[in-house]
Protein backbone atom coordinates (compact mmCIF):
# COMPACT_ATOMS: atom_id res chain seq x y z
CA UNK A 1 0.00 0.00 0.00
CA UNK A 2 2.17 3.42 -1.20
CA UNK A 3 1.70 5.82 1.36
CA UNK A 4 1.96 9.65 0.73
CA UNK A 5 4.18 11.54 3.04
CA UNK A 6 3.72 15.65 2.92
CA UNK A 7 6.41 18.14 3.34
CA UNK A 8 5.21 22.23 3.47
CA UNK A 9 8.23 23.59 1.89
CA UNK A 10 7.08 26.39 3.41
CA UNK A 11 8.67 29.82 1.75
CA UNK A 12 11.77 27.72 0.72
CA UNK A 13 12.64 27.90 -2.75
CA UNK A 14 15.87 26.98 -5.04
CA UNK A 15 18.48 29.92 -3.58
CA UNK A 16 17.28 28.96 -0.33
CA UNK A 17 17.70 25.26 0.31
CA UNK A 18 14.72 23.56 -1.25
CA UNK A 19 17.09 21.70 -3.21
CA UNK A 20 18.92 19.90 -0.62
CA UNK A 21 15.58 19.53 2.11
CA UNK A 22 13.62 17.85 -1.13
CA UNK A 23 16.61 15.12 -0.93
CA UNK A 24 16.84 14.89 2.43
CA UNK A 25 13.22 13.88 2.63
CA UNK A 26 12.79 11.70 -0.17
CA UNK A 27 15.74 9.57 1.23
CA UNK A 28 13.64 9.78 4.41
CA UNK A 29 10.56 7.98 3.00
CA UNK A 30 10.56 4.08 1.94
CA UNK A 31 11.18 3.04 -1.38
CA UNK A 32 7.70 3.05 -3.76
CA UNK A 33 6.43 5.63 -1.26
CA UNK A 34 4.98 9.48 -2.91
CA UNK A 35 6.46 12.52 -0.77
CA UNK A 36 3.83 15.46 -1.70
CA UNK A 37 5.38 18.94 -1.39
CA UNK A 38 4.16 21.78 -1.30
CA UNK A 39 5.61 24.41 -2.57
CA UNK A 40 5.16 28.72 -2.92
CA UNK A 41 8.02 29.04 -4.60
CA UNK A 42 7.15 29.41 -8.28
CA UNK A 43 10.33 28.05 -9.84
CA UNK A 44 9.58 24.85 -8.11
CA UNK A 45 7.16 24.19 -11.09
CA UNK A 46 10.05 23.41 -13.24
CA UNK A 47 12.97 23.03 -10.75
CA UNK A 48 11.60 20.04 -8.52
CA UNK A 49 10.27 18.12 -11.39
CA UNK A 50 13.87 18.66 -12.94
CA UNK A 51 15.86 17.46 -9.44
CA UNK A 52 13.51 14.61 -9.23
CA UNK A 53 14.19 13.13 -12.39
CA UNK A 54 17.85 13.55 -12.00
CA UNK A 55 17.95 11.58 -8.51
CA UNK A 56 15.91 8.71 -10.60
CA UNK A 57 12.92 9.39 -9.13
CA UNK A 58 9.19 9.14 -11.05
CA UNK A 59 7.21 12.79 -11.30
CA UNK A 60 3.76 11.82 -10.32
CA UNK A 61 1.59 15.31 -10.83
CA UNK A 62 2.11 18.95 -10.47
CA UNK A 63 -1.01 20.85 -9.41
CA UNK A 64 -1.77 24.16 -8.15
CA UNK A 65 -3.80 24.43 -4.51
CA UNK A 66 -6.66 26.76 -4.03
CA UNK A 67 -4.34 29.19 -2.36
CA UNK A 68 -1.94 29.47 -5.29
CA UNK A 69 0.51 27.34 -3.93
CA UNK A 70 2.02 24.17 -5.95
CA UNK A 71 1.61 20.83 -5.09
CA UNK A 72 4.31 18.45 -6.51
CA UNK A 73 4.16 14.52 -6.06
CA UNK A 74 7.16 12.44 -6.77
CA UNK A 75 7.43 9.02 -5.92
CA UNK A 76 10.56 7.53 -4.51
CA UNK A 77 11.89 4.99 -6.98
CA UNK A 78 15.55 4.24 -5.33
CA UNK B 1 18.19 13.64 -24.91
CA UNK B 2 18.27 17.79 -24.57
CA UNK B 3 19.29 19.47 -28.00
CA UNK B 4 19.11 22.72 -26.47
CA UNK B 5 21.24 25.72 -26.83
CA UNK B 6 21.63 27.86 -24.06
CA UNK B 7 22.33 31.44 -24.06
CA UNK B 8 23.32 33.03 -20.59
CA UNK B 9 22.34 36.86 -20.14
CA UNK B 10 22.79 38.75 -16.74
CA UNK B 11 22.18 42.35 -17.00
CA UNK B 12 19.20 44.11 -17.76
CA UNK B 13 18.97 47.90 -19.24
CA UNK B 14 22.26 49.03 -16.63
CA UNK B 15 24.04 47.85 -19.86
CA UNK B 16 21.87 47.45 -22.86
CA UNK B 17 24.81 45.91 -24.77
CA UNK B 18 24.98 42.70 -22.53
CA UNK B 19 21.65 42.56 -22.15
CA UNK B 20 20.82 42.28 -25.86
CA UNK B 21 23.90 40.29 -27.65
CA UNK B 22 22.64 37.01 -26.04
CA UNK B 23 19.07 37.47 -27.46
CA UNK B 24 21.14 38.39 -30.55
CA UNK B 25 22.86 35.12 -30.80
CA UNK B 26 19.93 32.69 -29.06
CA UNK B 27 17.47 34.32 -32.33
CA UNK B 28 20.49 33.36 -34.69
CA UNK B 29 20.29 29.64 -33.21
CA UNK B 30 16.47 30.27 -33.54
CA UNK B 31 16.37 30.93 -37.03
CA UNK B 32 18.50 28.30 -37.57
CA UNK B 33 15.95 25.40 -36.57
CA UNK B 34 17.78 25.12 -32.95
CA UNK B 35 15.72 24.98 -30.01
CA UNK B 36 17.26 28.31 -28.28
CA UNK B 37 16.70 29.71 -24.93
CA UNK B 38 18.12 32.73 -23.15
CA UNK B 39 18.95 31.78 -19.36
CA UNK B 40 18.31 35.22 -17.65
CA UNK B 41 19.80 35.60 -13.96
CA UNK B 42 20.64 38.46 -11.98
CA UNK B 43 19.58 41.65 -13.80
CA UNK B 44 18.26 40.14 -16.89
CA UNK B 45 15.59 38.42 -15.01
CA UNK B 46 14.01 42.07 -15.63
CA UNK B 47 14.17 41.36 -19.15
CA UNK B 48 11.44 38.45 -19.27
CA UNK B 49 8.85 40.91 -17.42
CA UNK B 50 5.74 42.76 -19.19
CA UNK B 51 7.55 46.09 -20.59
CA UNK B 52 11.20 45.19 -19.67
CA UNK B 53 12.77 45.04 -23.35
CA UNK B 54 11.01 48.51 -23.70
CA UNK B 55 13.53 51.13 -24.51
CA UNK B 56 16.59 49.03 -24.58
CA UNK B 57 18.64 49.35 -27.38
CA UNK B 58 22.43 49.38 -27.76
CA UNK B 59 24.72 51.28 -29.62
CA UNK B 60 25.22 49.03 -33.33
CA UNK B 61 22.16 45.64 -32.31
CA UNK B 62 18.73 45.78 -32.98
CA UNK B 63 15.61 47.21 -29.95
CA UNK B 64 15.82 44.37 -27.96
CA UNK B 65 11.75 44.63 -27.64
CA UNK B 66 11.77 43.65 -30.73
CA UNK B 67 14.66 40.34 -30.62
CA UNK B 68 12.47 39.46 -27.84
CA UNK B 69 9.35 39.26 -29.73
CA UNK B 70 11.12 37.55 -33.03
CA UNK B 71 13.14 34.90 -30.76
CA UNK B 72 9.88 33.72 -28.94
CA UNK B 73 7.77 33.89 -32.29
CA UNK B 74 10.35 31.16 -33.32
CA UNK B 75 10.01 29.01 -31.23
CA UNK B 76 12.71 30.22 -28.20
CA UNK B 77 12.41 30.21 -24.94
CA UNK B 78 13.08 32.35 -21.84
CA UNK B 79 14.02 31.52 -18.42
CA UNK B 80 14.47 33.44 -15.43
CA UNK B 81 16.61 32.29 -12.50
CA UNK B 82 13.98 31.87 -9.77
CA UNK B 83 16.36 32.97 -7.00
CA UNK B 84 17.22 36.61 -8.85
CA UNK B 85 13.35 36.99 -9.93
CA UNK B 86 12.34 36.37 -5.66
CA UNK B 87 14.12 38.98 -4.40
CA UNK B 88 13.17 41.41 -6.94
CA UNK B 89 9.24 40.62 -6.72
CA UNK B 90 9.02 39.16 -9.95
CA UNK B 91 6.49 36.63 -10.30
CA UNK B 92 4.34 34.29 -12.65
CA UNK B 93 1.98 37.31 -12.83
CA UNK B 94 4.38 39.42 -14.54
CA UNK B 95 5.93 37.48 -17.07
CA UNK B 96 6.02 38.43 -20.60
CA UNK B 97 4.88 36.30 -23.55
CA UNK B 98 7.35 33.26 -23.48
CA UNK B 99 9.53 33.52 -20.31
CA UNK B 100 9.42 31.25 -17.45
CA UNK B 101 10.58 31.62 -13.74
CA UNK B 102 12.48 27.93 -13.36
CA UNK B 103 15.51 26.85 -10.59
CA UNK B 104 18.75 25.94 -11.24
CA UNK B 105 17.68 22.00 -11.31
CA UNK B 106 16.02 22.70 -13.95
CA UNK B 107 19.15 23.79 -16.17
CA UNK B 108 21.78 22.09 -14.81
CA UNK B 109 19.30 18.60 -15.85
CA UNK B 110 18.80 20.24 -19.49
CA UNK B 111 23.38 20.18 -19.33
CA UNK B 112 22.87 16.80 -17.81
CA UNK B 113 20.92 15.70 -20.76
CA UNK B 114 23.20 17.31 -23.51
CA UNK B 115 22.43 20.95 -23.64
CA UNK B 116 24.97 22.95 -24.77
CA UNK B 117 25.52 26.46 -23.31
CA UNK B 118 27.43 29.91 -23.92
CA UNK B 119 28.02 33.06 -23.20
CA UNK B 120 28.01 35.86 -25.49
CA UNK B 121 28.48 38.57 -22.90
Amino acid sequence: MTEVHDFDAGDLGCGTGLPREFLNRIRDIPVGDVLRTVVADPASREDLPALARMLGHSVQSVESAADGRLVISVERVK
Amino acid sequence: MSDKILFNCTHGKEDPERATLPFVAANVAATAGQEAVVVCTVEAVWLGTQGGTEGIQANGLPALAGLYGELVGNGGQVWLCGACTKPRGITDEHLAKGATIVGAAKVVEEIVTGAKAIAFA
